[in-house]
């Protein structure tokens, strides 16, 4: 369905930059500082972007309550979570890679240059992030004000995954290799691995009425 | 040792907001049965049958599908077809993915070949290429029939299955219908006509109260004698 209608990452990458756009314009007045500017503006972005992400894809699943039909079938409901993070966490890295794109241009040139070692902080946040939000916006689904709770549930649980990937990608801009990289990434591993399994055993629940 | 009946509702409790819709209701159906379930506007007929479908906890009792809890057994919602207000379908996709999705999710062999079944048993072999945002009410209702027919389910759950449809659909439902029993199927459904659950059905039961009133056949039942079981305290005669 995303593939016909692209309407998650079109909306997504139009956000997305949107906010590259303010902040690379808010950053002009600071050339130097915007290195060091980069591991925020790169995570702002694809928080922001990535959480009106999910809610609209949640929406989908709830305009002719096709998620009902899913929870219907013969699947553990913990299998149908770790479908939908899979689903998430590809349309998080796609959006990243539109972030990485974006700022090299808007922001600092030194962030597409060392790409392929942003790669596994950034993938690793992917998966965190997915993790956690397609549990919260499940659980999201059954409140009355759904869009303003999920970003509310959402960024303080994902904090450690900012910051730990953040940490990382500053490392990374500072010409850090990925040897050094090593408490980061053991960190957001652990993160992904506690709140996969976490998530899988509680998605029963989050999505009972 | 006795067969488990095909549905079985035990002293179930639902609560919608603060108030018990659900109120220890019990309901048996045995295999092949045929009931609808009468009742006024907001007298617990779609939580009923989402209890029973398994998208609703009980807050207490149990719910049985021939004998096993489909909250916790995916191979009892196997056996389970159900169509409810909303198609429970993805609009962007036509009515030949989205059926052949759900028959993949349900272990079919050949999904692409029972979708395209499914469509022309409802009527839908015209439109199976139509995303299911561009169809109309009563074809987004036969979508759904098929949807909750497609994978053969023999305890088939439907809440007022015959809105939106046009007099040859409805016949086509009635056949259908009638086909799935003559297979052994178990039917319940929900209806606020008492001429419809005569058609459909063999026995009919009123919600009213939390509790299900009946059984009594449902061709004896007529709308002057469902609107006095409706009112409180009113038994069945």
């Amino acid at each position: 369905m995303e593939l016909r209608s692209r309407e998650l990452v079109t909306s997504m990458g139009l956000v997305g930059l949107l906010a590259l756009v303010i902040q690379g314009v808010a950053a002009a007045g600071a050339p130097q500082a915007a290195e060091a500017l980069a591991p925020a503006v790169l995570w702002v972005t694809v928080s922001f972007a990535a959480t009106l992400g999910l809610a609209r894809s949640q929406a989908l699943e709830q305009e002719y309550q096709a998620g009902s039909a899913v929870l219907l079938a013969p699947v553990d409901r913990s299998t149908v979570y770790l479908a939908k993070c899979a689903a998430h966490t590809v349309v998080v890295v796609a959006l990243q890679v539109l972030v990485v794109a974006g700022a090299s241009v808007l922001v600092s040139p030194e962030i597409g240059r060392h790409a392929a070692l942003l790669a596994p902080p950034l993938l690793l946040g992917a998966v965190g992030f997915a993790v956690v939000g397609t549990l919260l916006s499940a659980l999201a689904l059954t409140t009355r004000l759904r869009e303003v709770v999920l970003p509310i549930l959402l960024l303080p649980i994902v904090l450690p995954v900012v910051i730990a990937s953040g940490a990382a990608v500053a490392q990374v801009l500072a010409g850090a290799r990925l040897a050094s990289l090593g408490g980061p990434l053991r960190f957001l591993v652990a993160y992904d691995v506690l709140f996969l399994v976490l998530g899988a055993w509680l998605y029963e629940y989050a999505v009972e009425e | 040792m006795g067969q488990d009946p095909a549905v079985a509702a035990r002293d179930v409790w639902r609560a919608r907001g603060a108030r018990s819709v659900l109120r220890g209701l019990s309901l048996t159906v045995a295999s092949g049965g045929s009931v609808a379930i009468l009742g006024a506007n907001g007298s617990g007929k779609t939580t009923l049958l989402r209890v029973l479908a398994a998208l609703l906890r009980p807050s207490r009792g149990t719910v049985r599908i021939h004998g096993e809890d489909p909250y916790a057994s995916p191979a009892a919602r196997r056996r389970i077809g159900y169509v409810g207000h909303e198609p429970m379908l993805y609009g962007g996709l036509t009515v030949l993915e989205n059926l052949s999705l759900f028959a993949t999710l349900y272990g079919l062999d050949r999904p692409r070949h029972h979708a395209q079944r499914a469509c022309e048993l409802v009527g839908l072999g015209a439109y199976r290429r139509t995303p299911v945002r561009h169809l109309s009410r009563g074809l987004l209702q036969r979508a759904a029939l098929a949807r909750a027919l497609l994978h053969g389910p023999d305890v088939v759950l439907l809440d007022e299955p015959t809105t939106g449809l046009d007099a040859d659909a409805l016949e086509r439902l009635v056949d259908l219908l009638r086909e799935l029993r003559g297979r052994g199927a178990t039917v319940i459904l929900t209806t606020h006509s008492p001429q419809e659950a005569s058609r459909i059905a063999e026995e009919a039961y009123v919600l009213a109260g939390g509790t299900l009133r009946g059984p009594q056949e449902a061709s004896a039942l007529g709308a002057g004698a469902m609107r006095a079981q409706l009112s409180d305290g009113d038994p069945v005669p």
